[in-house]
């Protein structure tokens, strides 16, 4: 029934097509016909012809004028036909320049004609592109960039805490914990369209990245995602009272960041440009970086376009030297949806490359696309800028949630069930790995190594790993424990890992390891703590033996609350672990961190997004100061 | 007309030196072998060096059997050979031959002709005309199952519907 169902559905939505083409397949019917019938009857004209012992000869050449006179229509229509199957996009290694507006906006036509098909029920054209554009568009939230920066950062005795819109520092003299500065970032009194994502510190710097809406104050806020999206670079000296030395604006949302430790930052953004709009706003998206009165762009004849890929979004890749300034940025035009991968020498983009059934050319079809690849695009960074290196196109898709598990390098990371390409770092390589759930077990099919160059370096395939628990995180097949599953690892300062899992709301069992082995063993018992939860920020001091475990007494991490206790146990002492429990003021919705602490000289400093507090290492139950801000 | 009977070697070879094709019906059997000879037809035996003479005789034989009209002008009456005739057609009810551009009254009803000349090589096509075979320069199919017959002095017959099948037949396709 659904056979005859989408039969219906094709005719329906094609009988326009469907009318000429059943047209010209009459016409060449009745073309060869009448060609066969006149070649019949003149061959056996020239028989009856000798027969009669008739000397005259036939005229050939009239014969071919003739049948040429028939042929020709049939073979331009076959050319005409045929001219439409064939593909006018010529690729060199699956990229091709766009060279021009003109180009790009055939590129995004010709794409969404084949992708969006019209069937029965669905409104005009226009409301497919308009659902595109809601769905693909830049009204959808930035997930969190692939970085290595973080929500707080430190040197020496300075302490930088990300606190929404601005940026606290704090500085510990002895025991005493200063608040020394604030940096506003927005300086009026309207909605706030500066936010800092993250904060470093490099040599004598500290450096904050921020995304910023370009909106004025009279604009209400509803209407933001309709603002271009700028990353900016801040950089202040820390010994001249944090002056703003330095300012760097770049086009587009930040999708990744990493920073080298020579100082060289390397940074991805990305920004849709709305093409249902027309073809002459292209230029105004083409991203940008500004620097002081020096403003890069590439020209569109230097845009890379990734084959097949969705052509709605620049993404740049950009990267700027801390100690002498000097900046370089390349373009391409690929999918908005797509994932960036950093590490120390390559960027990597993944996206959907989509290849489309050629009846997709001429027809309106239900199912235009006739199968997914994932195209994975390298870049290299070496001073002085950066270089692209190639594209490849491989079987599989890739989820559109997949992330790295950033900035770890040595783990697998896999999360839903299904039958997708997973991709992932491991040891600077970049893993694919294609599988698939079998009941509980997930069935590895395919797993592809490739070096930094997109090589393939090995191929594995067909191995059965962890049971399927939600959100699995796992070691790599050479690490411990390769049957062992764990709902939670932790990378630590170390090098080393740790392995959490929640026991039936009574125990934690940990595991201490490298990628070898496991180091050390511990189950915990939590007593009366039937809601915990395992953060994302858990610090473990291995040399200190110390491991902060944060408690959430009342509600979930996304929910409002103003509480926050934070057990803090000691792994070497077994029976009494828990030497302390310290409550902090709390948190606000959806905070970017609940509870991080590190430790500076003989002091541990605790930071939720609303306080910063300070207690002896060798007194842990007592907090001796804190600072609310 | 004529049957070629010689052993399979020779035979292409002699078709192609005398311009004949076999027909069904025929009066003359040419050989090169005695024992091939009908007892109920006319045998022409002959070697193959004497070839370009029995190409002349059968020249000879052919014009020898051909049938004579007698048509009229404004210039007179003349004694046209069938086989120099394109067609025959009628024309404000009288019978025209056509040789030729030139035009000639036949006396004879147009069923008349067609029963003289049905040995031969004419072959009606329409209530109208009565056409030479050997006179057809090409056939043109037209879309209404009709042909469009192009004659040699330029001028189109039309075969019409209701004697297509026997034309078919006439050409044997």
């Amino acid at each position: 029934m659904t056979f005859f169902a989408n039969i219906y559905d094709f005719i329906y939505n094609n009988l326009f097509v469907i009318t000429i083409i059943l047209g010209l397949v009459l016409i060449g019917v009745l073309i060869i016909k009448r060609f066969y019938t006149e070649y019949s009857f003149n061959k056996r004209l020239i028989t009856k012809k000798r027969m009669l012992r008739n000397f005259e000869s036939f005229q050939l050449k009239n014969r071919y004028k003739k049948i040429m006179s028939t042929l020709v229509p049939v073979v331009l229509l076959t050319v005409f036909i045929g001219s439409h199957f064939i593909s006018s996009n010529n690729y060199d290694e699956h990229t091709m320049m766009v060279n021009n507006e003109e180009s790009i906006f055939s590129l995004y036509e010709d794409f969404n004609n084949k992708f969006y098909s019209e069937s029965v029920g669905t409104e005009d054209a226009n409301a497919l592109g308009i659902m595109a554009y809601s769905k693909n568009g830049i009204d959808q939230s930035l997930k969190q960039p692939s970085t290595n920066i973080d929500y707080i950062a430190h040197s020496n005795n300075n302490i930088h805490i990300i606190n929404q819109d601005a940026v606290e520092i704090f500085t510990l003299n002895n025991q005493d914990l200063i608040h020394t500065k604030t940096i506003e970032h927005n300086n009026d009194n309207c909605e706030p369209n500066k936010t800092p994502v993250g904060v470093f510190v490099y040599e004598e710097l500290f450096v904050t990245v921020n995304t910023k809406y370009m909106s004025d104050c009279n604009e209400p806020l509803f209407a933001m995602h309709n603002k271009r999206v700028y990353t900016t670079i801040s950089v202040f000296d820390t010994n001249n009272d944090y002056e703003l030395i330095d300012h760097y604006s770049i086009t587009g949302h930040l999708t990744s960041f990493y920073l080298h430790a020579s100082g060289m930052i390397q940074l991805t953004t990305k920004e849709y440009i709305p093409l249902e709009d027309g073809k002459d706003n292209v230029l105004q998206y083409l991203p940008t970086i500004n620097h002081k009165d020096l403003t890069i762009q590439n020209t569109l004849e230097e845009v890379r376009y990734i084959e097949q890929t969705k052509p709605n979004n620049f993404s740049s890749v950009v990267s700027i030297n801390l100690s002498n300034q000097s900046i370089d940025i390349e373009t391409i035009l690929h999918d908005f949806q797509h994932s960036v991968y950093q590490s120390d020498q390559d960027l990597v983009f993944v996206q959907d490359s989509y290849i489309f059934s050629q009846a997709s050319e001429l027809f309106e079809l239900k199912n235009p696309v006739q199968s997914i690849s994932t195209a994975i695009t390298s870049f290299s960074f070496t001073e002085p800028g950066i270089n692209y290196n190639r594209t490849i196109i491989t079987d599989g898709e890739i989820l559109p949630h997949n992330k790295l598990f950033s900035p770890v390098n040595d783990l697998v990371f896999f999360n839903e069930s299904d039958e997708k390409i997973y991709l992932n770092q491991y040891n600077s390589n970049l893993d694919l790995v294609n599988k698939k759930a079998v009941s509980q077990d997930i069935e590895i099919e395919k797993s592809v190594l490739l070096d930094q160059s997109i090589e393939i370096v090995s191929n594995q395939g067909n191995y059965h790993i962890a049971e399927a628990i939600d959100n699995v995180y796992r070691l790599l097949d050479n690490a411990v424990e390769t049957d062992s599953a764990y709902q939670q690892i932790k990378h630590i300062n170390t090098g080393l890992m740790l392995g959490m899992n929640l026991i039936e709301n009574q125990y934690i069992q940990m595991h201490l390891m490298d990628n070898e082995n496991i180091i050390d063993s511990h189950m915990m018992s939590l007593n009366n703590t039937t809601n915990i939860s395992l953060l994302e920020n858990v610090i473990f001091d291995y040399e200190h033996s110390y491991l902060f475990v944060p408690v959430i007494e009342t509600g979930r991490l996304t929910l409002s609350s103003n509480q926050l206790t934070v057990d803090i146990f000691n792994i070497d002492d077994e029976i009494n672990h828990v030497i302390s429990q310290n409550a902090f003021n709390g948190y606000f919705n959806q905070p970017p961190f609940v509870y991080r602490a590190i430790i500076i000289d003989k002091y541990i400093i605790h930071m939720t997004p609303s306080e910063i507090a300070i207690s002896d290492i060798d007194n842990l139950s007592e907090i001796i100061q804190s600072i609310q801000y | 007309m004529f049957k070629l009977k010689a052993p399979k070697p020779q035979r292409a070879r002699i078709r192609e030196k005398l311009k004949i094709t076999d027909s069904k019906k025929y009066e003359y059997v040419l050989t090169t072998q005695k024992d091939l000879v009908e007892p109920d037809k006319i045998n022409i035996v002959f070697s193959e060096e004497d070839l370009p003479k029995i190409a002349k005789l059968l020249d000879a034989i052919v014009k020898g059997e051909d049938v004579y009209i007698n048509g009229f002008n404004q210039q007179g009456q003349k004694h046209i050979e069938s086989r120099r005739i394109q067609y025959f057609t009628i024309e404000e009810d009288e019978v025209m031959a056509v040789v030729n551009s030139i035009k000639f009254m036949v006396k004879l009803k147009l069923y008349e002709l067609e029963e003289l000349l049905k040995d031969k090589y004419f072959i009606r096509v329409s209530k109208y005309a009565l056409v030479n075979i050997n006179k057809i320069d090409y056939i043109n199919p037209a879309m209404n199952s009709k042909l469009l017959l192009q004659m040699k002095n330029g001028d189109e017959v039309e075969v019409n519907r209701r004697y297509y099948k026997s034309f078919k037949k006439t050409l044997q396709i």
